[in-house]
């Protein structure tokens, strides 16, 4: 009985198949180059970061960056386990609690190579992070603290709208007194006549974040510090970042203009709170932008109050390479291309601000974010976002120069702020509490 | 079951009981009914306040905007092809446990078994790294295999522990009649303990189904990346770290629990099903 | 629990012919119980042993991920003694554990002994009952965030209509446990269908038994359901006592900790411990003497158990 063999049967064709992969691998003298970028954010996010991806691939033939999104959620638990396991990627998001301890133990590659030893003529300011003689680099994108406000409240309660220009920032008195007008009890009275029920407000004034940057920006403002400029102390007792923080608490408990903080990125946030008309002046991240261009109402952007200055924070994530990268030329390259304005669709969506100086002075470069998608940044914008970021944001903050900030801020100024939130402790009693407690914690600076 | 009695007969407490049920039920029916009207919310209706109970516009192009903002039924066959093995296999090997910790006896049987639930109480966040480093040395991190295997291997130790307390309530005595007609212990599970704990079981496979439905950090962890990643990963992409897709993440989240639910309701019956077997249970 | 009378009607129930004496039992029962418990205890041994064992030794260590790791012997444990928040999250650990663990199992055997009835809709109930422990946590969570809220949220208003003050919930340092307590009742699903499971092996002779005694309805849950049910109530209580010590999603999702601790976690701080402050050894620290209190009180319980849970199958 003949019997099939399937080997005699396949022979020929397994020796064609192997003629053709040789062949192939000879034509494919060099390999691209494999580099991994570790990034997290929302599906849209990652739509963008995507196609960027995709372009910078297709630009230079001899890169292939492979995008691992990690959703925010687990992103510091599987890098962490990606480092331990001695695999971590080459270009990834990485928070400041990671990025300056880790660079400190040698595992961030040094950018100064690459950046030159001045990268802060090119960069702002608050976005050039260094830890020890490690230059870490720069942020992958950056977004200011500002007001954003409901035009129709404004309208109907006959209250001029937020300047847009830092020149003209309202004072805190001004501020306080616009507040009350915009705050609404159920019965129609507003904050500053006779009969208001501060129990059954409606509408309130103002609302503001309860992480560093609802009241950084204040205490700056006011010629207080966070610490200082060594790192060795803690400076929030002091009577300026006292009196901020006392105003703040007051605007709560004492004009009843805003409602009890709560958890800052969960919700609600400042566009859900604006559009329901529950509040009238939203105080939050210019990252905002590409949320409020979604809604369908009346909006604007304009400076925040000032105390004595007018004065804000920039907020950023830092971008890294990872010293055990293979490939550290080509992992710049794309480092570079990730927080270009031209190359990434989420600057003019609303989502990101650059951070190389010349897209805030140059008139065709701040043209090609904030006029790049019609209908997304307002007419202001180039006073209350451009020129605030660049001309109002003299001090880097404190999470990105002083050392153990995450235990200092957990351990000792959370604890004290939720009590000034909650109105539990005066500013002075709780800022006096932070400073005892973190006083063992302080390390000086990076 | 046998016939429900007619509404005229009810005794005061079957009465207490409805009306107590249907309280309840109103509570627990709030976080379903909250999340299919904010499915078919826009973005700025869902939040506000007093709470808009009916969606205006009904918003039906959340649904498909969900379903293909990420790759939905790419995600569905993820989530199943781990979910599917590790149900198996956990029904499995935690009945063969469960059942050679109560029913049979040996030297050290107690002490194992406190060992084995004493890993328990170990917190997760210590041994998150090490179990990944352990996997990255077989080389098999990257890939789903960490999710499924241990479960093969009895990892349950919560579902030993579960039918270990089932079986002890079955008489002795029935296994003592099939050892008397000459069964060995695997037909003593199967013919005895195993037709009495059917609704044991089914509670086995629901909450292990579930709890790999839902899982979130270890696929995480051990997946490679977003082509390889599961239902409940997926439903994190809509949540950034400053912006959230809440309209689209609730049409998403209504997908992903409407199938378990029904699913949930079908398998009601077996919790239902009276297994007779000379005359004692049921 | 264990009243005599449960014994007595329990003995009372038909029962196929048993001899008086002892069956012998199987011989080589060592071979059968390596196959059957083989598989779980080749499981603890190959994946997880090491990595046990691993995360004591960097309880030794300094380790920071990024470090080279070396041995510090016992700082660790010796700094978590004067570790203020380590005796903080410890007391509200031990103060959400004590509150919740008996709610949720009151309610959840309420609810298995409401579903037991002959209720129209049985299913459906069973069904809406389960329904909070299937949702994703990421919806729960927003959603309890929503409720909670002081000012938008539905709770206040459902207070405000009736003419109570604001409470503040979750956002308070006092209202915080509380507030997790309460939220911890709606998702009892998994331990009401333990429950429910356990309540169908109750055999319906012995409810008939009570009845024809002329036994009510509490009769029938002092000296049959709640005798019956012990081994389940015991499973519940430990295993319960085990997760509600180490409750860890709702200060990760919903409250970082705050406010100023109330709802610091133990579990919360050893993960911020180790992710955040990236201090491996420490958090492993602090995890292990968890570990070890958790132990304690689960084998305590386990081994009082033998004094008020009854097994139909004979004590061994």
């Amino acid at each position: 009985m003949r019997r099939f063999d399937p080997l005699a049967a396949l022979r020929p064709l397994i020796a064609a198949a192997t003629l053709a992969v040789a062949t192939a691998s000879l034509a494919h003298a060099a390999d691209p180059v494999e580099i991994r970028f570790a990034f997290w954010g929302s599906a849209f996010e990652k739509k963008d970061v995507e196609k960027a991806i995709a372009a910078f691939n297709a630009a230079h033939p001899d890169i292939r960056v492979v995008g691992q999104h990690i959703p925010n959620q687990g992103y510091v638990e599987k890098i962490t386990t990606q480092l331990a396991a001695g695999d971590p990627p080459d270009v990834a998001y990485l928070d400041q609690n990671q990025a300056f301890p880790w660079a400190a133990e040698g595992k961030i590659l040094d950018l100064k190579p690459y950046l030159g030893d001045n990268p802060e003529k090119t960069f702002l300011k608050s976005t050039v992070y260094r830890a020890g003689d490690t230059l870490i680099g720069t942020g992958l994108a950056t977004g200011v603290i500002l007001a954003y406000y409901n035009k129709d409240l404004f309208d109907a309660a006959g209250v001029p709208y937020p300047p847009a220009k830092a020149s003209e920032a309202w004072s805190w008195d001004q501020f306080v007194a616009y507040a009350k007008k915009l705050t609404k009890d159920r019965n129609g009275k507003t904050a500053d006549q006779e009969g208001f029920d501060p129990n059954a407000i409606d509408t309130y004034g103002v609302s503001f974040p309860t992480w560093w940057g609802g009241y950084l920006p204040f205490v700056y403002s006011n010629g207080g510090k966070f610490a200082s400029d060594d790192g060795k102390q803690l400076l929030l007792d002091q009577p300026e970042a006292v009196e901020a923080l006392q105003k703040l608490q007051d605007l709560i408990y004492v004009h009843h203009v805003a409602p009890t903080p709560t958890q800052s990125h969960n919700l609600p946030t400042a566009d859900i709170l604006l559009q329901s008309k529950k509040v009238a002046i939203g105080i939050d991240g210019m990252w905002k932008v590409t949320d409020f261009a979604n809604l369908r109402f009346n909006w604007g952007v304009g400076v925040l109050p000032k105390l004595k200055e007018p004065i804000t924070v920039v907020v950023s994530v830092p971008k890294v390479i990872f010293a055990a990268t293979k490939h550290p030329k080509e992992a710049f390259e794309f480092y570079s291309y990730i927080s270009d304005p031209t190359k990434v669709d989420l600057f003019k969506e609303g989502l990101w601000a650059p951070h190389e100086k010349e897209y805030f002075t140059d008139p065709a470069k701040i043209s090609a974010w904030i006029d790049g998608q019609p209908g997304v940044y307002p007419p202001e914008s180039r006073d209350a976002i451009v020129d605030y970021e660049l001309n109002h944001t003299p001090y880097q903050p404190p999470v990105y120069w002083l050392k153990n900030i995450n235990r200092i801020t957990d351990e000792a100024v959370t604890p004290a702020i939720d009590q000034i939130w909650n109105g539990t402790k005066s500013a002075k009693d709780a800022t006096a509490e932070a400073v005892k407690n973190a006083t063992p914690l302080l390390q000086g600076r990076w | 079951m046998s016939a429900r009695l007619p509404l005229k007969q009810w005794p005061a407490s079957l009465w207490l009981a409805f009306v107590l049920a249907v309280l309840f039920a109103l509570g627990m029916i709030l976080p379903l009914a909250w999340l299919v009207r904010s499915s078919l919310m826009e973005l700025g209706q869902i939040f506000i306040f007093p709470p808009q109970w009916i969606p205006d516009p009904f918003a039906w192009s959340n649904y498909p905007d969900a379903l293909t903002t990420i790759p939905f039924l790419h995600y569905l066959w993820n989530t199943l092809v781990i979910l599917v093995p590790t149900v198996i296999g956990t029904v499995l090997t935690t009945t063969m446990a469960a059942f050679g910790f109560s029913r049979l006896e040996w030297p050290g049987r107690d002490a194992v078994f406190n060992i084995l639930l004493a890993t328990l109480m170990l917190p997760f966040v210590t041994t998150l790294i090490p179990t990944f480093l352990w996997w990255s040395k077989m080389g098999l991190t990257n890939t789903p295999w960490p999710l499924v295997v241990p479960h093969w291997f009895g990892a349950d130790v919560f579902f030993i522990f579960l039918l270990r307390q089932f079986f002890r309530t079955i008489p002795r005595e029935l296994d003592d009649a099939a050892i008397l007609d000459g069964a060995n212990p695997l037909q003593v599970l199967w013919h005895v303990i195993v037709p009495l704990s059917k609704p044991a079981l089914i509670t086995v496979a629901i909450l292990s189904g579930l709890a790999s439905w839902n899982d979130f950090l270890d696929p995480l962890i051990y997946l490679q990346d977003s082509s390889q990643f599961t239902l409940a990963l997926g439903l994190s992409e809509f949540t950034g770290l400053y912006t959230s897709q809440w309209h689209l993440l609730m049409a998403a989240a209504t997908v992903v629990v409407v199938p378990v639910l029904v699913l949930f309701f079908l398998a009601q019956r077996y919790f239902v099903e009276s297994i007779t077997l000379s005359g004692i249970k049921g | 629990m264990l009243s005599a009378e449960a014994i007595e009607i329990a003995a009372a129930a038909p029962r196929p012919v048993a001899p008086a004496r002892h069956l012998p039992r199987h011989r080589g029962q060592l071979a059968w119980a390596a196959l059957f418990v083989g598989p779980a205890v080749f499981g603890f041994l190959f994946f997880k042993l090491v990595p046990i064992l691993a995360s004591f030794v960097i309880a030794l260590t300094n380790w920071t991920v990024a470090n080279t790791p070396s041995f510090v012997g016992s700082a660790n444990f010796e700094r978590l003694l004067a570790d203020r928040l380590f005796w903080k999250s410890l007391g509200v650990t031990a103060y959400y554990a004590a509150f919740s663990v008996p709610a949720s199992m009151a309610f959840a055997l309420l609810l298995a002994m409401l579903l037991n009835q002959k209720l129209p809709g049985q299913r459906l109930f069973r069904t809406i009952f389960y329904l909070p422990s299937v949702m994703p946590v990421i919806v729960t969570s927003v959603l309890w965030l929503w409720m909670f809220n002081p000012d938008l949220g539905l709770l206040n208003a459902l207070l405000a209509d009736i003419g109570l003050p604001k409470a503040h919930w979750i956002y308070s340092e006092g209202g915080a446990i509380p507030s997790l307590v309460f939220m911890s009742i709606w998702h009892v699903g998994p331990m009401m269908i333990i429950f429910l499971a356990g309540l169908q092996g109750v055999p319906r002779t012995l409810y008939e038994a009570v009845e024809i005694d002329g036994g009510g309805a509490l009769a029938r849950f002092r000296h049959v359901t709640l005798p019956m049910l012990t081994p389940t109530i015991l499973f519940n209580l430990v295993i319960s006592t085990i997760g509600a010590l180490q409750t860890f999603t709702q200060s990760y999702v919903m409250t970082d900790g705050g406010p100023n601790n109330a709802s610091l976690f133990m579990v919360f701080y050893i993960y911020r411990t180790a992710f955040k402050d990236t201090n491996m050894g420490y958090a492993s620290a602090l995890a292990w003497v968890l570990f070890v209190i958790i132990a304690a009180i689960s084998f305590l319980l386990l081994k009082t158990s033998n004094r008020w849970v009854y097994y139909e199958g004979g004590n061994r």
